[in-house]
């Protein structure tokens, strides 16, 4: 604490929780050092001193004690008793309250604090001391004549009576208290009367009148007859005169009975107890206040047993003990606390001030007792206690670090956890700075830290990177709360600092996770949205609103979204969506253009959605992604054109090879034709070795018919475009067709070519030109790769299906080319080096039209002993084969 | 009725098969030569014919498959008969022609004899 003068501790965080009960008491609450210092005071205190806080937080205890009093209460409590007394204050404009002061001492940090609450009795006061008062002048008039009374002792006038006033022509008793009481004697008179005062001092006891002249001030003179009795006047010996104006006798009944309801008035509005018992401790006197806080009637109590009505029955023993003790001690004042118990059960907690009441005699005769209800007092009293209590171990069980530092960054606190953090001691750390290095080395963000502190401002949070003494990486999070005096200055710093290393680890594996969503998001081109369907609002997300080049200030209401559609496409987007709706559809999607906000360029999006329902079955809201697919849709453009143009090209390849077929075949009509009648008219005149010249141009002419045929047809297999025109046909025709069709090439090369079947027609249901074409390509095949030897057709059935085979004694096919040579435009050898002729088409096409009539292909082969391959015909349901 | 025509209407128009056909009709039967299909229905309009051989591919706009279908049409009792010969010759160019309302499909190149066997059965 580096200027506790200046600061009110009563502003500290620890003392924050009972701030209302502070604030509202009206009891008022001081702390004081032990040097008497306040250093702390709440609003009820300096309007009982009349001095403002910052006044009374540079004063001193001393400074409110009366110059004619002195301290008696605060040492004690600075030797650690608490105790209470009832003390005099001097207040800032010099009048004096009477106070009640309970005291005690605390502890707070290092140091010893006196703890002071007090509360302003002065009206209590006053009422008490006028009813002793009066209650004597009472009796003691009661028993002597009814006159102007003056009571004194011997050197000063202490108190007289309204008749005295009257008598002497005065309006205020102030103008005669504290004077002589021989100073209105006729001077002639004044030496009898000390001597009588000295006899009755003596005696101690009345003196019978005697005759005395006065003197007023108007120099009137006058002679009375003054009766002097000694009494017992605060606490000493004084006489009561009593006068008889012999000029002017008057009786003062009148007065006397107003003097003793004027206090018997003040009595019954004093804001406390007032309660009277005889020496039996049976009710004498109960006032209005007593009644509002018991709940009894005057009526009720009067002439009842104090204790028993009152007293809770755990005290009944110890309460009439200690009133036997006030009685026969009978101190002038003496005081306690104890509980009474209300009319409806409920205690309260009084703090008495007793005075016995003396008879004349001077034997007690009861007690008087003044009491103020403390209940809440108390208990602020105790919560504040525990307060502190609690304070302490909640800071030092804390497992937050909890620290404390000036602003200059010395440590003036530290608890268990820190230093377990710390790996330090309280007595290591505090008075060290805190930017020590093992504790924080960043010396500038602290800095800038404290700086950042202010009354506006008053709580920092930042989390930082630590090491820890093993140099280990910690996340810390500090909460660093300004404390500041009442002129807003920085005083201290109180941090509170907690590990969130994991919860550190955990927020950057989701911020990293949520990133890479929207990185996803943003790569992909798909922005999510919701969409309010009662309100037509939706929410937007970043990556949407790049889709649609919109910002912030966008209205993304369902007319916003239209606005962003392409014209074109807005009809049928929009039908689409309300068709959604009305419909209560659960998905949404669709493909549209929209014009980007931003640069109006035109971009293709996917839109999907789920509707939510409500309970009624309504889609009340839709929640989707919209995709930017304008690349995508460029590309399936793209793609879409290429096919185009591929199948054109391919069309136009076909009519190509369409055409070269035709235009083959129509000059080979002519040349074939020709060649046919020179043959038939010229072939007997023709030389030996020229006879076969017609058979050449024929056999050649047909090979390059076939081979432009071959080429057509795979095309035309290949794009799909042919068309097959299944019906029941003769194989057995086709096959003797076809063979002598081949049969001159055959011959030409010296081979065997024969058809071998017990049928005489094989009917199967296939395209007759399909498979002409297929026994022609495998006969053809045949005699192309068999050097020598024959060629055999064979026809037969296995049980309901006709298979026909082509047997050649040929070069064979090896088991690697078996398996290709199926494959168009493929020769078992081939490039320049290849022997055979053809454009290596006649096994696709075989196959390809076989396939077509869902006719099996079966081969078998060995090389140098040859090959043969089998169709089987599928089952003709229903119709005789044969 | 008249009795039956034996001449032959011949639409083509490739030369050399003009040629070739002249050659071998020329010894048993009255032929009429044209190359277009306007050609050929003049020809139709002037004289009577027991065959029309009709090419597939003519100049013009219409095909020899026109051809066909408007003899079917403006001929309905079967004279002349309609004989395709083409060297358009895969089979949907022969249900085409079938269909059209022709008696016979002959693919090119054709053999002389296979061509007179055909015509025979006709007239």
């Amino acid at each position: 604490m580096k200027s506790a003068s200046e600061k009110n501790l009563f502003h500290e965080q620890e003392f924050s929780i009972h701030k209302a009960v502070l604030d509202q008491s009206t009891e008022g609450f001081s702390l004081l050092d032990p040097s008497g210092r306040y250093v702390g005071v709440n609003q009820a205190f300096c309007e009982l001193t009349g001095y403002s806080e910052s006044e009374l937080l540079s004063m001193n205890i001393i400074d409110l004690v009366p110059p004619d009093r002195s301290l008696k209460l605060f040492p004690k409590l600075v030797e650690g008793n608490s105790g209470e007394q009832r003390i005099e204050i001097l207040r800032k404009d010099g009048t004096r309250i009477y106070a009640q002061v309970k005291g005690s001492s605390i502890k707070y940090g290092d140091q010893t604090y006196i703890l002071g609450i007090m509360s302003d009795i002065t009206p209590q006061f006053e009422a008490e001391g006028n009813y002793m008062l009066s209650e004597k002048k009472y009796r003691t008039l009661f028993d002597s004549a009814p006159d102007p009374i003056v009571i004194h002792d011997g050197k000063t006038i202490l108190d007289l009576n309204k008749a005295t006033l009257s008598a002497l022509s005065l309006t205020h008793k102030e103008q005669m208290i504290g004077q002589h009481p021989f100073a209105l004697l006729h001077p002639d008179d004044r030496e009898m009367a000390r001597q009588r005062m000295q006899q009755l001092i003596k005696k101690r006891e009345p003196l019978p009148p005697t005759e005395i002249r006065l003197v007023l001030k108007n120099n009137d003179e006058r002679t009375v007859l003054a009766s002097p009795i000694p009494i017992e006047f605060g606490n000493q010996l004084a006489v009561m005169v009593y006068y008889h104006d012999i000029t002017k006798r008057k009786t003062t009944s009148d007065e006397l009975k107003s003097s003793k309801e004027f206090a018997e008035n003040i009595m019954e509005t004093a804001n406390a107890v007032v309660v009277a018992f005889n020496a039996e401790a049976r009710v004498t006197t109960f006032n209005k206040y007593a009644e509002k806080l018991t709940g009894y009637s005057k009526a009720e109590v009067i002439g009842k047993n104090w204790f028993e009505l009152f007293i809770p029955k755990r005290d009944m023993k110890a309460m009439p003990l200690l009133f036997s003790d006030v009685l026969k001690q009978m101190p002038e004042s003496s005081q306690n606390e104890n509980h009474i118990r209300l009319k409806g059960g409920e205690e309260r907690l009084i703090s008495w001030s007793n005075n016995v009441i003396l008879a004349s005699s001077g034997e007690a005769q009861g007690v008087l007792s003044v009491g103020i209800d403390i209940t809440e007092r108390k208990q602020a009293e105790e919560a504040l206690k525990l307060s502190e209590e609690h304070y302490r171990s909640v800071v030092q069980d804390q497992t937050e670090y909890i620290m404390r530092y000036l602003p200059d960054g010395s440590i003036t606190f530290v608890n268990d956890s820190f230093c377990r953090a710390f790996n330090t001691t309280p007595e290591q750390a505090v008075g060290k700075n805190i930017t020590h290095k093992n504790l924080d080395s960043e010396v500038e963000r602290i800095t800038r830290k404290i700086e950042a502190l202010s009354l506006g401002n008053p709580i920092i949070t930042d989390e930082h990177i630590s090491i820890t003494p093993s140099g280990e990486k910690v996340w810390h999070l500090w909460i660093d709360r300004g404390i500041f005096d009442e002129n807003g200055i920085l005083k201290e710093i109180q941090a509170v600092g907690r590990d969130i290393t994991s919860r550190k680890q955990m927020e950057e594996s989701l911020h990293s996770s949520s990133t890479q969503l929207q990185e996803a998001q943003r790569l992909a081109k798909m922005g999510p949205y919701s969409l309010d369907i009662t309100t037509g609002m939706w929410i937007s997300s970043p990556v949407l609103s790049d889709i649609f080049g919109i910002d912030e200030d966008y209205v993304c209401n369902i007319e916003g979204w239209l606005n962003l559609i392409y014209p074109e496409d807005l009809d049928e987007t929009r039908d689409y969506f309300q068709t959604c709706v009305s419909e209560k559809r659960s998905h949404f999607d669709t493909e549209y253009r929209i014009v980007r906000n931003s640069d109006n360029s035109e971009r293709w999006v996917h839109g999907i959605g789920e509707f939510i329902f409500n309970t009624e079955g309504n889609p009340i809201k839709m929640i989707g992604m919209i995709q930017d697919i304008t690349e995508r849709k460029l590309a399936d453009e793209e793609r879409e054109k290429a096919l185009v143009d591929a199948r054109t090209a391919n069309e136009v390849k076909d009519q190509f090879i369409a055409n070269i077929s035709h235009e083959i075949r129509t000059p080979l009509n002519s040349i074939l034709g020709f060649s046919d009648i020179l043959n038939m008219r010229y072939s007997d005149s023709l030389q030996k070795r020229d006879e076969n010249i017609f058979d050449y141009i024929n056999s050649a002419s047909k090979r390059l018919m076939r081979t432009v045929d071959s080429i057509l047809n795979i095309s035309q297999l290949e794009a799909g475009t042919i068309k097959v025109y299944p019906k029941t046909i003769d194989l057995v025709s086709i096959a003797i067709f076809v063979i002598e069709e081949l049969r001159p090439i055959a011959e030409e090369k010296g081979l065997k070519i024969h058809l071998s079947t017990a049928f005489k027609e094989a009917k199967v249901f296939a395209d007759e030109y399909c498979i002409h074409q297929v026994l022609t390509n495998l006969i053809e095949n045949a005699i192309k790769f068999t050097p020598e030897g024959s060629i055999e057709i064979d026809i037969t059935q296995r049980q309901d299906q006709i298979a026909l085979s082509v047997t050649d004694s040929g070069i064979g096919i090896s088991e690697d080319y078996q398996e290709r040579i199926f494959e168009p435009y493929t020769q078992e050898s081939e490039g320049f080096t290849k022997i055979f002729q053809g454009v290596g088409l006649g096994m696709a096409l075989t196959k390809r039209f076989a396939d077509l009539n869902h006719v099996e292909i079966k081969l078998k082969s060995e090389g140098g002993v040859g090959t043969t391959f089998t169709l089987i015909f599928p089952p003709q349901k229903g119709t005789p084969h044969v | 009725m008249s009795e039956k025509s034996k001449k032959i209407l011949i639409v083509e128009d490739d030369i050399s098969s003009q040629q070739y056909y002249s050659f071998i009709f020329s010894e048993k039967y009255e032929i009429r030569m044209v190359s277009t299909i306007t050609e050929a229905k003049k020809a139709l309009e002037e004289e009577s014919f027991g065959i029309a051989l009709i090419d597939f591919s003519l100049p013009g706009g219409e095909n020899g498959l026109d051809l066909i279908k408007f003899l079917r049409q403006e001929y309905p009792e079967g004279d002349p008969v309609a004989i395709a010969l083409t060297a358009h010759v895969f089979p949907q160019n022969q249900v085409e022609a079938l269909e059209a309302g022709a008696a016979e499909f002959l693919t090119k190149p054709i053999m002389s004899r296979v061509l007179l066997d055909i015509i025979a059965k006709y007239i």
